[in-house]
């Protein structure tokens, strides 16, 4: 996986866990995109009912199919950008560090790290019935360092991500002593 | 009465592809050097890549055989007047 562009593995580092918001929370996404794709249908259908002689018309219906056309391309680009965004949230986990990539916009990105023994506390909770029932939530973490605090959202099990850094953490502050 | 070639909306249109696939290429390169090429998102790459060719494709179809010289009107003062006439005061 090529991540030397987002953060510089030292020579003793290795990475645990590249973590994602679970699938699921994309979900809505995919429906509103569905529903989007739908729009020139149904506006089709209200032409040919209302509007016969624009779509007979030998200089207006290819219009309309440019227009429809642009439409469809911009949807799919659309939802390209978002799952894009979407995906590249990312937060990596190491032996040594944590690092937070936030992909805000497709041309606006942030990258915050912390180092493991700076960690102070650490918690995990999974809220709502579909967090439940598919098993993923938020892990807060209280830092000394100089971002405070992270939140990793809508990760995948994250109870057991919790123990995971708890221990990568207690092993961390022995080299730190 | 304003008018235009019906090629000017194509080319307006054949220029907003090209924007389009700009701008999908940035995502992909964006998943590329941020390495997040995974079989998830080499999918929806996939996925977005083949909806755009068959948009292209449907597209293209639906238009061949238009006569790209007939004008277009954007203006007709026409309109107006027939629209007031129609109107009932």
């Amino acid at each position: 996986m090529i991540l030397d562009s987002v953060i510089k593995i030292k020579s003793y580092e290795k990475i645990v866990h590249v973590l994602r918001r679970h699938g699921i929370t994309f979900f809505p996404y995919i429906v509103i995109f569905l529903a989007i794709l739908l729009i020139p249908i149904a506006v089709y259908y209200l032409f040919t009912s209302a509007f016969i002689g624009i779509m007979q018309n030998p200089a207006t219906l290819p219009l309309i199919i440019i227009v429809a056309s642009a439409y469809y391309m911009s949807t799919v680009l659309f939802f390209y950008s978002f799952f894009t965004e979407f995906y590249l949230d990312a937060w990596i986990i190491t032996n040594d560090r944590l690092v937070d990539v936030r992909q805000i916009s497709l041309f606006s990105r942030t990258v915050a790290e912390v180092d493991l023994y700076q960690i102070q506390d650490i918690s995990s909770e999974i809220h709502g019935f579909f967090p439940t029932i598919f098993n993923y939530g938020n892990i807060y973490l209280q830092t000394a360092g100089p971002v405070p605090k992270f939140i990793i959202h809508n990760v995948h099990r994250p109870d057991k991500l919790r123990e995971t850094i708890i221990e990568l953490a207690s092993e961390d502050k022995k080299h730190h002593t | 009465m304003f008018t235009i070639p019906l090629y000017v909306i194509l080319f307006i249109y054949l220029a907003y592809l090209i924007i389009v696939a700009g701008f999908t290429y940035v995502n992909f390169s964006h998943l590329f050097h941020s390495g997040a090429i995974t079989i998830v998102s080499f999918s929806v790459t996939v996925l977005v890549g083949f909806l755009a060719v068959i948009i292209a494709y449907v597209s293209f179809v639906s238009l061949i055989g238009v006569d790209w010289q007939q004008p277009l009107t954007l203006w007709n003062n026409e309109w107006i007047s027939n629209a007031l006439n129609s109107s009932n005061f």
